[in-house]
């Protein structure tokens, strides 16, 4: 099966196993398609769409990044975080709004991004599993400023910045095309980005021909940290605003780890992947008053990546 | 120092799911697969296992039927990897995900309430079988024609076919026993460690930390044992420290910051002379 | 008399239209020793992996005993047909007890590890095959594999054994007593398929010499008809030019390794103060069997491996801290031993490929100009004679020879100061070895000092300038021509 072919298929799988768990709610299987279609024909709806996908699809570019040079990092979710939180603090307690902002939010993505890319890179430390743990430690980190010193008020939770800070949609949607574009160019037109493809591919050649295991591995890391940085930055001004105690993370890192997949680890895929995933997951919260659980769309999502990577992997024989 | 005992009873407690998740994905590891979800699967396995409960009125019963749905769900990644042939690694990133969602659509049909609980002991006959467990996978892995098998499948996969092993069957038989442990895990976690309520999130990264431990144990069963003792007993000194007046979040943080830490001494140390018992983990 | 195998009109034609058998008809008869000969690509290896049921022909029919034949290595190994294949594919992480195990149950013996064991000691015993069952087989060196591979054979090919190259590995004395034992088994009645592409060697060990050149039996020659002249013609379809020794005056030195010692993944040492230089015009060839530091040595000259102690230099420079990259920037040329995974990028077009080392090489750090970068690549494309469709498949769409004329097409474009190639030729059929063979003597008549590592004598015995030997990380002799083979034997074993 052609690639094309392959994610539409997918796609149409994931959708049908959704409707398939919808039989067991009270709105029944129609209900997805009913939602879908509300969300495409409401501005205000396609708007939230647009919000979310911005930092999914900026997150799963990155990603993509990583995994064409086989850095399998599932990491985002943390550096969105806490790049997040470092912008909420210019923003809401320094008053520093704007590029800095932005750039605060980058540069500790990156920063986080980049921890395991050194310990795979200098002690060859499997970055799925650190990068994880260093999810729960963000967590922790958020968790514990927010209890003290960012707490404000009664309760456990932050400032929240104000509804002027907000980042218009379109603005949002237009940042996350470019850092795809940006993304997909630096793969193949620069020298750094061919030698990462080699290197996902074939780690010898690379290594040999190229550069060495240690720069490309940091490359990977730190771009995609950055650009999850740059996620967490528009998560913050697109939806959350603040933050309070959580007890698991809000999980659109994890998103963008599925949108890079399903776009086939191409940034610009990834950004498709995006769309399509906010899309589900704000036709999800319509249903939700009717009594359909959040994670359907999650579970849409991660069926839709499953038989996609599978059909595409008997396609390839 | 009945505080002392306290800590202890529940530093063996939290290893039993973790041992048990653990020990699953070392066998399966050892045949040269890697199931990443294995959180996935233990969410599973608890919120069924406390529907199970609320309706059986039975923690022991709700432990196997919380594994079961786990086993089920595993053929999400054994279909697609063992029998089509599609990437493990995103496979098993897409099982948590898909588990975790599951799980959650489960766990809402509790709504809240708990199921019996099932009061967790170092006696009590889950750690029991626990035991029984490593002590049957290392004279499974290391005595037995089929840990022979296991561990050649393990090594080359393609030289095994060749030698007209059962590959598909060692590893798919392999990924579904380790899935029904972590559903049994899960499922403990709720039961015993969370007095019979299951709410989102509640495995709370135990399934990562499960796959890290499978490292630091060195792919033995009671390599794995051990490793996953000593993360339990980091795991219950979260109480001790907030006792101390450590904050609660950075107390939170202690177990998975210990696997990390560990991770990295553990490469530094042994990662580049010794090579995997398995090529799952091998690298250029 | 009924044979015990018999083939009739098999052809072979794998998906990409390579024909590697066509029509070839064969009888085994107990009893015999056969030797199967042809040059690389002849289809000698497709042939056996049909005959002994590893793979399916695409048309005709292998018969044992007079019924259908089996269809996979496990039914075959049951039947008492078992292939000793040319690389040892034992478990590494098992021990030999284990590893023989596993076999012996496959074939059908229901047996434990005390069973499996007097097994091992019986036939180790009774053939001369020297082997520590409760050995863990990753300390094993490649020879010592391979002889457990033959006792596997002993143990369960009890009608046909098949031996593929199993001389790849092996010195010529235990050649020379592999060639005693084949006749010895046939003598107690089983049929013995012995497939060489070293004349010597059949001559030495056949009842009857089968000859296949472009997947078919050229010729079958009884052992007292067989003659070098005869065999050479059935092979080559005519009687190959002696190849012409090199004349070379050697400049000055271009690479120069100083008391090399890496340490061996097994633990202990893989090279112990390996010492040697190159100049430029020069082919200076390092024999030994594999295993004996040969990769280790490759991978410390062009910077994979840190060596312990020991230093290395290019053009007189100190390079032993540097990365790969600065290396050839130096003007270092690498043709490493693997094609797919080392010497390209699979999944990757043959332009990038081709281009992105070069460029890499030239220092080009930021953008990839894809004009630029196609135009050198369908350089390299012509010059080295690769035929390919289009620069933007994906290399690993080119044949095994086409692709080693890119690489070594990409490495010489350069214009290196040093080369070096690890068993360059392995797995090409004659054309492409011959090239191979030939732009690496242009590169030294260029002025560049090669140095050739390799498992194949006969093929640095044409080209080498003076020829050094590896054995388990020391070098234990130099030779200059003409080559005496038997003493670069004998050093190729010396402790």
């Amino acid at each position: 099966m052609g690639r094309l072919t392959s994610i539409i298929a997918g796609i149409a799988l994931g959708l049908m196993a959704g409707m398939i768990g919808l039989l067991a709610t009270q709105p029944g299987p129609l209900a997805l398609p009913r939602a879908l279609a509300a969300v495409l024909t409401s501005p205000g709806l396609l708007e939230n769409v647009a919000r979310l996908a911005a930092p999914i699809a900026v997150a799963g570019s990155g990603l993509a990044l990583a995994y064409r040079a086989g850095f399998i990092t599932i990491g985002s979710e943390g550096q969105m975080l806490l790049a997040s939180l470092a912008s909420l603090y210019l923003i809401a307690y320094l008053d520093i709004g704007g590029p800095w902002s932005l750039l605060a939010a980058v540069l500790v993505g990156a920063v986080w991004g980049l921890v395991p890319g050194l310990f795979r890179a200098y002690a060859g430390v499997n970055e799925v599993l650190s990068s994880l743990m260093l999810n729960y430690i963000a967590l922790s980190i958020v968790n514990y400023l927010v209890s003290t010193s960012l707490r404000e008020g009664a309760f456990t939770q932050t400032r929240f910045i104000g509804e002027d800070k907000v980042l218009e949609a379109p603005l949002a949607l237009g940042i996350a095309l470019l850092t795809a574009l940006g993304l997909e160019a630096f793969l193949t037109h620069t020298i750094p980005g061919a030698a990462m493809q080699a290197y996902g591919s074939a780690p010898r050649m690379a290594k040999t021909y190229l550069a060495t295991s240690r720069r490309i591995i940091l490359q990977a890391a730190l771009a995609s940290g950055a650009a999850a940085g740059l996620a967490g930055y528009l998560m913050l001004t697109g939806f959350q605003r603040g933050f309070t105690a959580m007890s698991t993370t809000p999980g659109y890192g994890y998103m963008g780890v599925l949108a890079a997949w399903l776009g086939l680890r191409s940034p610009l895929g990834a950004l498709g992947a995006a769309l399509l995933f906010s899309l589900l997951a704000t036709a999800g919260y319509l249903l939700q008053p009717q009594g359909v659980p959040g994670s359907m769309a999650l579970l849409v999502q991660a069926l839709a990546v499953l038989a996609t990577v599978t059909l595409l992997s008997r396609g390839g024989r | 120092m009945a505080d002392l005992h306290g800590i202890v009873v529940a530093a063996l407690a939290n290893t039993v799911p973790l041992a048990l998740a653990g020990l699953g994905e070392a066998l399966l590891e050892r045949s040269g697969r890697v199931n990443l979800g294995v959180e996935g699967l233990m969410a599973v396995g608890a919120a069924v296992g406390v529907l199970a409960g609320i309706h059986l009125g039975n923690p022991y019963p709700a432990l196997v039927i919380g594994g079961l749905a786990a086993a089920l769900l595993s053929l999400l990644y054994v279909i697609p990897v063992i029998v089509l042939g599609a990437d493990q690694i995103v496979a098993g990133l897409a099982l948590f995900f898909a588990g975790t969602a599951l799980a959650d659509l489960a766990g809402a049909a509790t709504g809240g309430a708990p199921a019996p609980p099932l009061v967790g002991s170092p006696w009590d006959p889950v750690a029991a079988s626990t035991l029984a467990l490593v002590v049957a996978s290392t004279l499974l892995l290391y005595r037995s024609w089929l840990g022979v098998e296991i561990r050649a499948v393990g090594e080359s996969m393609e030289h095994a076919q060749a030698r007209g092993l059962r590959v598909a069957q060692i590893q798919g038989g392999l990924a579904i026993a380790a899935a029904f442990l972590a559903g049994v895990a899960g499922a403990y976690m709720a039961l015993a460690l969370h007095n019979g309520r299951w709410y989102s999130g509640i495995t709370a990264g135990w399934g990562w930390i499960a796959l890290g431990l499978v490292i630091l144990g060195y792919w033995s069963p009671p390599g794995v044992l051990l490793a996953s003792l000593l993360a339990g007993a980091l795991l219950s000194s979260r109480t001790l420290l907030a006792a101390h007046g450590v904050n609660e979040a950075i107390a939170d943080m202690a177990p998975y910051l210990a696997v990390l830490a560990s991770l990295l001494v553990m490469s530094l140390v042994a990662g580049r002379r010794a090579r995997p018992p398995s090529m799952v983990w091998r690298r250029e | 008399m009924e044979p015990l195998l018999e083939a009739r009109d098999l052809w072979k034609i794998y998906p990409n239209g390579v024909e590697a058998n066509r029509g070839v008809n064969i009888a085994l008869h107990p009893g015999t020793v056969y030797a199967l000969l042809g040059e690389n690509g002849a289809g000698k290896t497709t042939l056996v992996k049909i005959l002994s049921g590893a793979e399916k022909p695409t048309r005709g029919e292998v018969r044992l005993n007079g019924a259908p034949a089996p269809a996979t290595p496990r039914q075959a190994h049951q039947a008492g047909v078992y292939m000793v294949p040319q690389h040892p594919t034992l478990f590494p992480n098992l021990t030999v007890l284990e590893d023989v195990g596993l076999t012996l149950r496959m074939a059908g013996a229901r047996l434990g590890r005390a069973g499996v064991r007097r097994l091992i000691e019986e036939a180790s015993a009774g053939y001369g095959l020297a082997v520590d069952p409760d050995a863990r087989v990753e300390g094993l060196s490649v020879g010592e594999r391979q002889r457990v591979e033959v006792l596997k054979g002993v143990l369960v090919g009890r009608k046909v054994l098949f031996l593929d190259e199993p001389s790849t590995h092996m010195s010529p004395s235990e050649v020379g007593s592999l060639v005693a034992l084949a006749r010895r088994l046939a003598r107690e009645g089983r049929a013995v398929f012995y497939i060489t592409h070293r004349i010597r060697e059949a001559l030495d060990v056949a009842d009857k010499i089968l000859i296949m050149r472009r997947g078919r039996l050229e010729a079958e020659l009884d052992r007292g008809e067989a003659s070098k002249e005869r065999i050479l013609a059935a092979m080559f379809g005519r009687i190959p030019e002696k190849p012409q020794p090199v004349a070379t005056r050697p400049g000055g030195e271009v690479l120069r390794a100083e008391d090399l010692w890496v340490p061996s993944p097994h633990g202990g040492w893989a090279l112990r103060g390996v010492s040697l230089t190159v100049r430029a015009g020069e082919i200076l060839g390092v024999a030994g069997i594999a295993g004996n530091g040969q990769k280790e040595l490759v991978e410390a000259i062009i910077g994979l491996a840190r060596p312990r102690r020991g230093r290395i230099l290019i053009n007189g420079v100190d390079v032993s801290s540097l990365a790969p990259r600065a290396r050839m920037r130096m003007g270092l040329a690498v043709v490493p031993e693997e094609r797919l995974g080392w010497a390209v990028a699979p999944g990757l077009s043959i332009w990038l490929n081709t281009a992105l080392p070069l460029l890499a090489r030239n220092g080009a750090r930021l953008l990839l100009r894809r004009g630029r970068a196609k135009g050198i690549a369908s350089r390299v494309v012509e010059l080295a004679g690769v035929r390919a469709r289009s620069l933007d498949q994906p290399v690993e769409t080119l044949s095994g020879g086409n692709i080693q004329r890119l690489v070594v097409g990409r490495e010489l474009e350069a214009g290196p100061h040093v080369v070096v190639a690890m068993n360059p030729a392995a797995g090409l059929d004659y054309s492409g070895a011959s090239m191979v063979e030939s732009m690496l003597l242009k590169a030294a008549a260029r002025g560049a000092g090669v140095l050739l590592v390799d498992e194949d004598l006969e093929l640095l015995a044409r080209v080498s300038s003076r020829i050094v030997v590896l054995s388990r990380g020391v070098l234990t002799g130099e030779f200059t021509p003409p080559y005496d083979v038997d003493a670069i034997g004998r050093a190729m074993t010396m402790r």
